[in-house]
């Protein structure tokens, strides 16, 4: 896989990391890992900038909570951001099932 | 899949820089942060959220990833500090905007209703008008104050609007509408305040104090949103 193709699906796949539980930033990036069996292994820092154009555009909301002494970000996602969800993964699917049906190998 | 294909958008690990040698985790951390830091905006508390969060993120990424030394660690695992320190610059700038933005628009609303407050309690006398060359000047002022006024409103409320927008063009122009019409509703102000009929002039100057605490405040702070929003 190459960086290009994740271009502009950076944000639907965080709204779906967050989608069952909140999670913090260092969470999110190993959650993104661990679901794409390593193939997603973005550097964690990347996943920062992403999280912060989220917030501010009202799809997830942000807490600080203390962990080990540390202050530490946990981010939710809010009502607009499961609507946003939800629009992604239809538009996913039709973009998948419309792909996959061009390149698919002739039988 | 092989580790070099499986990656994505993985940084190239630069060699340590030469000089440093190895560090600690605590310092290399911090060192990280230093160069993260220095793309930053100004905003204390915005620059010690971005700082804070990262450094639970570095903590982490060492405790699960510090098999190497810890600069290279940091490097290879987090990315390119600079890099990560523009991107979070830009996000930044944008809350910083809208944040200074509505500032603003609080500061106009707090004038105009202060503004109404001392036309109902005090009233203004039909003889503050002046005769001769000044009244021309005084109702063009006049004219002029409430259009600016009314125009810097609109301008604050759309770059709060607009600021998520992709883009942020919109944004940007209207922070510098409301930049703009701020300018000239100074510039209005201190025509009433020369072109005022004599015998009122006193009273002009002592209300002129308010509103210039008001307007000089609101100026700056549509200043740093126009700046932030042309420096994302």
């Amino acid at each position: 896989m190459t960086p290009e193709m994740l271009k502009g699906h950076l944000d639907g796949l965080v709204l779906a990391i967050l989608e069952p539980e909140p999670q913090h930033g260092f969470g999110v990036i190993e959650q993104l890992k661990d679901n794409s069996g390593g193939t997603l292994d973005l550097p964690t820092g990347t996943i920062y900038p992403a999280l912060h154009r989220l917030e501010r555009t009202g799809l997830v909301t942000a807490t600080w909570t203390v962990h080990n002494g540390h202050r530490r970000r946990v981010y939710a996602l809010t009502t607009l951001g499961r609507a946003k969800l939800a629009t992604y993964r239809a538009q996913w699917r039709g973009f998948a099932d419309t792909i996959e049906r061009i390149v698919q190998a002739p039988a | 899949m092989s580790e070099g294909s499986s990656r994505v958008n993985r940084q190239a690990c630069p060699a340590e820089r030469s000089g440093e040698g190895p560090s600690s985790g605590p310092d290399a951390i911090e060192r990280y942060l230093e160069q993260v830091g220095r793309q930053l905006p100004g905003g204390p508390r915005v620059r010690r959220d971005i700082l804070d969060e990262l450094r639970d993120g570095l903590t982490q990424t060492l405790e699960h990833h510090g098999d190497d030394t810890a600069e290279t660690a940091l490097r290879r695992e987090f990315g390119d500090p600079q890099q990560i320190g523009v991107a979070l610059a830009g996000e930044a700038r944008l809350r910083l905007a809208r944040r200074h933005a509505v500032i603003v628009l609080l500061l106009l609303l707090a004038g105009g209703l202060g503004w109404q407050a001392y036309q109902s309690v005090v009233g203004i006398a039909d003889s503050t008008v002046p005769t001769g060359w000044a009244r021309s000047v005084f109702l063009a002022a006049v004219e002029a104050l409430q259009a600016c006024a009314m125009l810097a409103q609109i301008g604050a409320v759309l770059t709060v609007l607009t600021v998520s927008l992709p883009g942020r063009w919109a944004a940007e122009w209207a922070a510098r509408i409301t930049l703009v019409a701020l300018a000239g509703f100074a510039l209005a102000v201190a025509s009433m305040l020369v072109s005022i009929a004599p015998a009122h002039r006193l009273d002009a100057v002592l209300v002129s104090i308010p509103v210039a605490g008001l307007t000089l405040p609101a100026i700056r702070y549509a200043y740093f949103a126009t700046r932030h929003l042309r420096l994302r």
